[in-house]
């Protein structure tokens, strides 16, 4: 049990982080676009990305973010923000693939910041692929917990939906979205990430 | 009353979420992060294959090389044997080397018995939560066969610098032989895979075969670190 609190609290506790903000703001800006469906969205998504950075360290998962895959990956993701923009529902499929596809590239393109738990999910999840993916989940729920917020925030408090539900927020959403799409494409995503810690550490 | 019930358990997950990210705040991390980068593969030729890829996955299934030697480490446990993980890559395409006169990982690990090899860079503050566990290591072991080679892998410009490095291999404390890796191409050759990680530790032995591999910073791991070598130390 101190394993699964430890685990979701180190995810929790690095959700400032730069590193972090690259899996982070993307998965935001999704959740934002996808109005009518938004709890599927950011649940899908922490799924996604959870199996994806579990496969890269268990070994299922050999691409490496660079090349055309990246440039590939910006027009895979720019696909995500136009299908949770169109997914009428929560049952649609375009909200359950946008979330999915959307979490996992932001899983393969996640730096991710080490602490001792996900060390040891990192260290073991080769050997002990269950356990580890589990634990990945939960991590990645901590390092997600935003999105899910704003996801339920709606149903708690109508308001909050009522003000989410305004077209600018939709659009601030899309316009982080095609940033992330470009940045991808034409290779500056690093750079991006880079800025991002360093703005992050003070530098 | 379905409207009333999903509005509730909103209620519940929005509180909890709000309420641990507060308390994670207040309490902070009992660890800071460390970074991983994506792995870029070397677009120069690559350096001699090794019998075996050093991979924690290979912890699994290799066969120990020996079995467990009289030690140092005061415990009453059998201990168990130390794998052999596979054999270890060289250092190459330096961009030079800090506090040593050697040139290059053969030389070091000609004139001791065990080389601990650590990817850092020092803007990354798990690799900084490291140093004083090395610290300790090159203390006990330095001057026993024992010597630490921190390679240098900057993330970003400002860690490429080499005037940076020496100022802050000064104030960290680190005393032990740095390689400059600058251009991260030992980085990625060792850690295979789309993704590396700072910081990685590697314990070699005599016979340049990797009998230890961590990511990350976790303390319990570095503690074992100090046991593997102690124990290896006393092997050989």
């Amino acid at each position: 049990m101190s394993t699964l609190v430890d685990t979701l609290t180190e995810g929790i506790s690095v959700i400032t982080w730069a590193c972090t903000l690259t899996a982070l703001v993307p998965g935001l800006a999704l959740v934002l676009v996808a109005r009518k469906a938004r709890l599927t969205v950011a649940l899908y998504y922490i799924a996604g990305a959870a199996f994806m950075a579990w496969a890269q360290a268990a070994g299922h998962w050999w691409v490496s973010a660079q090349g055309a895959a990246v440039v590939i990956a910006g027009f895979v993701a720019a696909a995500t923000y136009v299908a949770a923009w169109r997914a009428p529902g929560h049952s649609s499929p375009l909200a359950t693939g946008a979330g999915l596809v959307g979490g996992a590239l932001a899983g393969w393109l996640w730096r991710p910041c080490v602490g001792e738990h996900l060390g040891d999910i990192l260290n073991n999840a080769a050997t002990d692929g269950p356990r580890t993916l589990a634990l990945m989940g939960l991590y990645m729920a901590g390092v997600l917990l935003p999105l899910l917020l704003i996801a339920v925030a709606p149903y708690a408090v109508p308001a909050v939906g009522r003000l989410l539900d305004r077209l600018p927020f939709a659009i601030a959403g899309a316009s982080v979205g095609a940033a992330y799409a470009v940045a991808l494409a034409i290779g500056q995503y690093d750079d991006l990430i880079g800025e991002l810690y360093r703005i992050s550490a003070g530098y | 009353m379905k409207s009333s019930l999903s509005r509730s358990v909103a209620v519940g997950v929005l509180t909890v979420g709000i309420a641990l990210i507060v308390w994670t705040a207040v309490s902070g991390p009992d660890d800071d992060p460390v970074v991983a980068e994506a792995a870029s593969t070397p677009t120069a030729a690559p350096q001699p294959a090794p019998s075996e890829t050093p991979s924690t996955s290979a912890a699994a299934t290799a066969e120990p090389s020996a079995t467990a030697a009289p030690t140092t480490t005061t415990t009453t446990e059998a201990l168990e044997p130390i794998p052999v993980l596979g054999t270890a890559f060289t250092l190459s395409r330096l961009d030079g080397w800090l506090n040593t006169e050697a040139t290059s990982l053969e030389e070091i690990r000609a004139n001791n018995e065990i080389t601990v090899v650590q990817f850092w860079t020092f803007g990354c503050r798990n690799c900084k939560n490291t140093l004083d566990a090395l610290g300790e290591l090159y203390a006990d072991f330095g001057d026993h066969g024992v010597e630490i080679v921190g390679v240098h892998a900057p993330e970003f410009a400002y860690e490429a610098d080499v005037d940076n490095i020496i100022d802050a291999a000064a104030k960290l404390g680190v005393t032990w032989p740095i390689a400059l890796d600058t251009q991260k191409y030992n980085f990625h050759v060792w850690q295979e895979g789309p993704t590396g990680y700072w910081p990685r530790v590697y314990v070699i032995d005599s016979d340049n075969q990797i009998r230890f591999d961590r990511r990350g910073d976790s303390p319990r791991k570095y503690r074992e670190l100090y046991q593997i070598v102690d124990r290896l130390l006393a092997e050989t």
